[in-house]
């Protein structure tokens, strides 16, 4: 007997109370619990059943362990796919020679500009490339799409770049001059390279819940 | 606790069982164009006759390892009123059947030769 959406709902406020905050990891095991219950239920208390079914499948009490590997599993997907992104746009030699390029522009504007101006000049560029993260993740956040991992990690890994950049700039300081140099003129087509590569992933996530969203007619 | 969903449960072998899930995931998706969660450990209590009941807890992780290693790939369908999620084999995830498949048959050989040396599964 197939189970009808108030029944889907109890056992998704079920996996909720119990430690799964995502809806999209208690996605799948919602039409576990529900397969198994329309296959193995034995009488008409659903909520016994329910119990039963989650004792069967190892996770009464456990929902907050699932909760943990479940993210833990979407993190590592999204973090290969941001370094995966990385290494394919240098395999590609449009992008390649940007690459080059950019560093080529930032070394003579190092060498024949002052350094505060060439540091101001810097800021600006990566002041302009991080707007679109906050313009994109507000307007991601006026839609509601409620708590989900993709989105919590394509938010995450968008905006990584923007996060790190604060680390090698700390830490150039304690280096030599030469190797300040360096840092300072690489560091910008890093950013960009791996801005760009958040942004795919934000967007790559947004197409996900919208196709998940659209698949439930919300 | 965390560890203990992680089991596969069997009548008694899981430890043996335990390494070659992601082996096992693999080979049903080749033989099938799609499946999802529930179906694959009803298929895997069938093909052993009950021997092998891969839980939950061990199935869904392993399933989004692979997935995340770009062997997988996942597909939404309403299903009732709920959603289910289909995997099926990348092109890699079918390069890396065939692997495991040949690791999985070394090992065996290995193995019987190590336990049994007069008799050989060739």
């Amino acid at each position: 007997m197939e189970l009808t959406k108030s029944q889907i709902q109890q056992i998704d406020n079920r996996l909720k109370s119990g430690g799964i905050k995502y809806w999209d990891l208690r996605l799948e095991i919602i039409d576990h619990i529900a397969t198994d219950l329309e296959q193995n239920s034995k009488s008409n208390d659903f909520n016994k059943e329910l119990n039963n079914s989650l004792k069967r499948m190892g996770y009464l009490n456990n929902l907050s362990a699932v909760n943990t590997k479940g993210w833990q599993n979407v993190n590592k997907f999204y973090r290969k796919r941001y370094l995966d992104n990385i290494k394919t746009y240098l395999k590609k030699p449009l992008i390649l020679l940007l690459v080059v390029l950019s560093i080529i522009t930032n070394y003579f504007l190092f060498e024949y500009l002052p350094l505060k101006t060439f540091k101001l000049l810097n800021f600006s560029l990566y002041i302009i490339f991080s707007i679109p993260f906050f313009v994109l993740t507000t307007k991601l956040w006026l839609k509601k799409y409620g708590k989900s991992v993709h989105l919590d990690y394509g938010i995450f890994y968008f905006g990584f770049a923007l996060i790190m950049i604060n680390l090698p700039i700390q830490f150039a300081g304690y280096f030599e001059a030469i190797y300040q140099k360096i840092f300072l003129i690489l560091l910008l087509p890093i950013f960009i390279l791996a801005s760009i590569s958040g942004y795919q992933l934000f967007n790559e996530s947004i197409q996900k819940v919208e196709r998940i969203r659209k698949e439930l007619n919300l | 606790m965390h560890k203990k969903i992680m089991y596969i449960c069997s009548m008694g072998n899981q430890k043996l069982y335990k390494g070659s899930l992601q082996t096992i995931i693999l080979k049903l998706l080749a033989s099938h164009s799609k499946m999802y969660g529930y179906e694959i450990t009803q298929k895997v209590k069938e093909l052993t006759k009950g021997e092998l009941n891969i839980t939950e807890g061990a199935l869904y992780p392993a399933l989004h390892k692979l997935e995340a290693d770009g062997l997988l790939d996942v597909e939404v369908a309403k299903v009732g009123n709920r959603l289910r999620k289909y995997y099926k084999l990348t092109e890699s995830g079918t390069k890396e059947t065939a692997n495991k498949l040949q690791e999985m048959q070394e090992f065996l050989k290995t193995m019987q030769h190590l336990v049994n040396p007069k008799f050989s599964v060739e």
